[in-house]
């Protein structure tokens, strides 16, 4: 037994990994710059260029964007290992292309570094010259620009500009030739072959990916775009909400479904099993989404009679209420939401009981067990039931996640802040940092559902050890 | 003498969607104190309905006991009729005054309790007494049916047991209150047939110690005639006949009983066919000069000369199959990180040669790598070495292509005709599929009157072709399956297991097929089979497989007459011998 739960877990663990390879890799490829996201309002636009640089460069090295993103890194030998170092996230894309065009760093390099010390003389200068500012904005466009022609256009425009105004051409006149030759040089001497040559990097543990995951697991899942606070403060409300009602909801369906699915097993074909069927599968038929509103419109509105229950949310007595006051006041906020999450799982859940027992129930152990006299009721609950645990059990392994990311689609339609309600509202709000965590978290809860339905399993059917060891 | 049951005029029937079967129809017999009753039948006689009849265990719908009285002694001339009592007091006989054995050890035991405590469990429900002392009587039974560390059986759960050790398990388990009838259906059909003889001695040991009487329920004439005091023989719901072992035996009466005698194949001599039920039903029965059963057998008989004359042909015929150290393994134990620790040897480097027109048998035990061997020997087993040559050919060296074109050649037939056709396929499609496949220019009319020809061959009819394979019998379809194995006009089959699934009289009409067929075909076999007897029937020569080795070979005749390793000894000294044969 020991070495089967030791087995399992050693193939739990890899299988987590996996999956942390797979979030991080995603929330590589987000669209939108995760500095720039972060960065309060306040510290953009009404801010001079060079603090926001600075404040750019500050946030990017707490976030840990200016390391590299994985412990190791297999490209081709044009693309230089320090690029990790350019932390404006355009700026480094820009060159990643102009290295796809050219496959020459070097001379690219150079050409980049003189745009920044270009770039750090006009700001030195004073305001007064007149062209300073158009000629500083064609030079930052450099920046984002890749393509031959644009860059030729923009390089012709500072000569332009610099025509115009004898005092800039004096200061700088110099510095944009050499630019422009660094250019040409790009161009002059390309090495294509570079980009064929595969070459691999290794950064050590100092890497975005080990950053984040050991943030991860120490609780800390980053800043949420929206509201800029930590993700971790959002599901700390959230998850224990959804746990409760998902909880509930789950052991209210396993509590009605496995007599039901008994019974209609026992009796089969019999008027209860029969009348069951039809309910349930009527049940089953109608769209959650559906009978909550109708819940919501029938009982809960004094228009048709029955305002017997609350709309939306759970209360908001003080945490300074008695105990057994907050609790019958949410309990009667949840009565519509559990059972619009209850009433579907229990016809699904309770087929699969009478399936199970009445396939069990014609095997030849059953028979035997008639045979020594024992009576119908044992028969059922001693010597079927168990046997017909087994896919009940297999079911566990798709509950829990489920438990965990919660039911959007009640969460929204009663306002319940859970999970559920947490993972549409950053969707909608572009809030990546929150929608990688939840993914994480549901994924993990997935693996987990699955090792305990694994263990449940061993448990319960002493065969399964001894088949897989 | 004591009666302890007697039945009356007793009707069990199932009502099915189209029509009632009347599973058991009116039958009648008595059962005395201290007897061993044989029930006798073919599948669907009723016999296994009977004896649920009498449990009480006919499930209700689609079963119903439509009549009849089925009578329990209670005491001095006072008798209970089962059928119209009460579930709740039904439940107490049960596993009290009535146990059962059932036919599948493998499957009658709960997977999840230990065998100990399901034995208990009957003891505590009809005996209630403190758990340790149910467990020492358990203990005390696990000795009484020779289990070996009683203690350690007790612990153990059901599929850490092997095939024999379960039956005594539930042997013990329908002894343990001891009951006044222990019915036995079917108790040795599933176990190999060393295990059989294991299981048929404990149990004429426990019927000597034991007050109650038996009813055996068997398939098997050899195994009925080893063990039962008085027999009833039992025909499409009815009883047929009933008497001491020695008139049903010696004298039998009914056509049926002596078909059924007629039609298993002798140990002691050759045929040239088999003898069916039909032979014996179709003759009219007001015909004075019924035959003998030992007469119609030996007006078959093939002549030792006759015999001689064949091996010395088939000892000049060219060699069609040449098998050379063929070893085929399997995984084994694995270890922690699961790399294989030790393997399975399968197939342990077998040689054997078979010559055109030759029948080579291939016999042993279950697991002894015989079913294997043979479909190595088609490639549809991968081998891990060895050679086998067709016709000089290696056939595990040919590319996919080469084999397919060799495959018109040798076909196979396997064991269970319901599981070897496709239930949604017509038997004519399945027929013209393998023409099609090696035949590709054949046009469909072409195809469809050779299927049609097939299915005369085999004795079906033109009009089956349209069937679909629910609506046969389990013979039927082995002859759809045999028919199917002809449409490429293979000259070597290997025929696995293919009567074993089939009842004695359909298993004898489909050995005569078979040898019509190796006569007007000029068919090459390797028959494979668990039972010697239909072996040595069939074949040239035998080979006697144990745990993937070839440990004795030669004429078939004289492996039966002169067996000189000890685990062909074994086998055939497990054979139930009609004790009143010769």
């Amino acid at each position: 037994m020991l070495q089967y739960i030791v087995k399992r877990i050693l193939i739990f663990l890899p299988t987590l990994l996996v999956i942390s390879f797979l979030a991080f890799g995603l929330s590589q490829c987000t669209p939108g710059d995760p500095v720039e996201e972060t960065m309060a309002v306040g510290e953009k636009g009404f801010i001079s260029r060079e603090a926001y640089d600075r404040n750019y460069r500050q946030l990017a090295h707490q976030m840990g964007l200016d390391r590299p993103v994985f412990y190791l890194s297999l490209s081709a030998l044009a693309y230089p290992d320090t690029l990790h170092r350019i932390v404006r996230k355009d700026q480094r894309e820009n060159l990643l292309k102009l290295i796809a065009h050219y496959g020459n760093w070097e001379q690219i390099s150079t050409y980049y570094n003189q745009i920044q010390e270009l770039d750090r003389q006009l700001t030195k200068l004073p305001d007064s010259l007149k062209m300073l500012n158009r000629v500083r904005s064609e030079l930052l466009l450099l920046n984002l620009n890749d393509k031959d022609r644009s860059i030729q256009t923009k390089l012709d425009s500072i000569d332009h500009f610099l025509q115009q105004d004898a005092l800039l051409n004096a200061r700088i006149g110099g510095e944009v030739d050499q630019l422009k030759r660094s250019y040409s040089q790009i161009k002059s001497q390309q090495t294509p072959w570079k980009l064929k040559v595969p070459v691999i990097h290794w950064y050590g543990l100092q890497n975005q990916y080990h950053f984040w995951i050991s943030n991860f697991l120490k609780g800390d899942f980053g800043v949420s775009y929206r509201d800029k606070q930590p993700v971790a403060n959002q599901l700390k409300t959230a998850i224990p909400l959804t746990l409760m009602i998902n909880g509930l909801a789950i052991f209210f369906a396993y509590l009605i479904a496995v007599p039901i699915g008994v019974y209609s097993a026992k009796y089969k074909d019999r008027a209860f099993d029969r009348i069951t069927l039809v309910l349930l599968f009527m049940l089953h038929s109608l769209p959650v989404f559906w009978i909550a509103t109708m819940l919501i419109a029938f009982f809960s509105t004094p228009e048709y009679g029955f305002d017997w229950f609350p709309t939306y949310g759970l209360g908001n007595l003080p945490d300074s209420a008695p105990f057994w006051q907050r609790f019958w006041e949410t309990a009667y906020h949840l009565v519509l939401p559990i059972f619009s999450l209850t009433y579907g799982a229990i016809a699904f859940l309770s087929r699969q009981m009478r399936g199970g027992l009445i396939n069990i129930l014609g095997l030849d152990y059953i028979r035997t067990a008639r045979a020594k006299g024992v009576n119908e009721h044992q028969v059922i609950w001693k010597h079927g039931f168990r046997n017909a645990l087994f896919p009940i059990i297999t079911l566990f392994a798709s509950v829990l996640p489920a438990a965990i990311s919660g039911s959007v689609v009640i969460e929204v339609i009663f306002s319940i802040p859970g999970m559920g309600k947490t993972t549409v509202d950053a969707i909608n709000a572009q809030d990546w940092p929150v929608i990688y965590t939840i993914l994480m978290i549901a994924s993990v809860m997935t693996v987990l559902g699955i090792l305990i339905a694994d263990l449940l399993y061993a448990l319960a059917d002493p065969r399964v050890k001894f088949n897989k060891q | 003498m004591d009666k302890l049951l007697e039945v009356s005029g007793l009707k069990t029937w199932f009502h099915t969607d189209q029509d009632i079967v009347k599973a058991v129809d009116d039958i009648s017999f008595d059962l005395f104190r201290g007897e061993t009753l044989g029930i006798v039948g073919e599948s669907g006689s009723g016999k296994s309905v009977t004896a649920l009849s009498i449990m009480g265990l006919i499930t209700q719908p689609p079963g119903e006991i439509m009549g009849g009285a089925i009578k329990l002694r209670t005491g001095e001339d006072e008798y209970l009729d089962l059928i119209p009592l009460s579930a709740k007091k039904m439940v107490a006989l049960r596993g009290n005054r009535l146990g059962m054995v059932f036919q599948e050890p493998m499957s009658s035991l709960n997977p999840v309790f230990r065998c100990g405590h399901q034995v208990q469990e009957a003891i505590l429900i009809h005996r209630p007494q403190e758990k340790s002392s149910a467990k020492k009587l358990v203990l005390e039974l696990f000795d009484k049916v020779h289990l070996p560390d009683p203690e350690r059986i007790y612990r153990a759960y059901p599929h850490q047991l092997s095939g024999g050790q379960k039956q005594r398990v539930m042997i013990a388990m329908a002894l343990s209150c001891q009951p006044d009838i222990l019915i036995a259906d079917e108790p040795t059909t599933a176990l190999d047939v060393t295990v059989q003889k294991t299981i048929l001695n404990l149990m004429s040991d426990l019927k000597k110690q034991f007050s109650g009487s038996i009813i055996f329920i068997t398939h098997d004439l050899g195994v009925i005639a080893e063990i039962a005091d008085r027999v009833l023989v039992m025909h499409k719901g009815k009883i047929v006949e009933q008497g001491s072992v020695e008139d049903i035996f010696l004298r039998p009466q009914h056509s049926y009983t002596k078909g059924l005698l007629a039609c298993r194949p002798p140990l002691d001599f050759r045929l040239k066919r088999l003898p069916v039920v039909s032979d014996f039903l179709n003759r009219d029965q007001s015909d004075e000069n019924i035959e003998d059963v030992a007469q119609k057998q030996l007006s078959l008989k093939i002549s030792s000369e006759e015999h001689e004359k064949r091996l010395q042909t088939l000892a000049s015929n060219p060699l069609l199959l040449k098998v050379t150290d063929l070893s085929v393994w399997f995984p084994g134990k694995k270890d922690f990180w699961g790399n294989i620790q030790s393997h399975i040897k399968a197939v342990d480097e077998v040689s054997f040669e078979l010559r055109k027109g030759e029948t080579l048998g291939l016999v042993g035990e279950s697991g002894c790598g015989k079913t294997t061997l043979g479909r190595a020997i088609l490639r549809l087993q991968a081998a891990r070495s060895g050679r086998v040559e067709y016709e000089g050919q290696n056939i595990l060296e040919l590319s996919n292509k080469e084999m397919k074109a060799l495959r018109k050649e040798m076909q196979i037939i396997f064991q269970d005709p319901f599981a070897a056709l496709n239930p949604r396929l017509m038997i004519g499609n399945a027929l013209m599929e393998p023409i099609a496949i090696h035949h590709p220019g054949e046009n469909s009319k072409r195809c469809k009157e050779k299927a049609i020809e097939l299915l005369e061959t085999v004795g079906l009819e033109t009009d089956h072709f349209y069937r679909y394979p629910h609506q046969f019998s389990g013979g039927q379809r082995q002859r759809i399956c045999i028919a199917r194995a002809l449409a490429v006009n293979p000259r070597f089959i290997v025929c696995d297991e293919s009567v074993s699934a089939l009842d004695v009289s359909v298993q004898a009409q489909i050995l005569n097929l078979l040898m019509d067929l190796r006569e007007n075909h000029q068919l090459t076999y390797i028959f494979i089979s668990h039972d010697l007897s239909v072996v040595k029937l069939m074949s040239d020569r035998i080979l006697v497989m144990d745990q993937g080795k070839i440990v004795e070979s030669g004429p078939a005749d004289d492996i039966y007459k002169n067996p000189k390793d000890p685990y062909t000894k074994k086998l055939i000294a497990a054979i139930p011998k009609n004790i009143f044969e010769k």
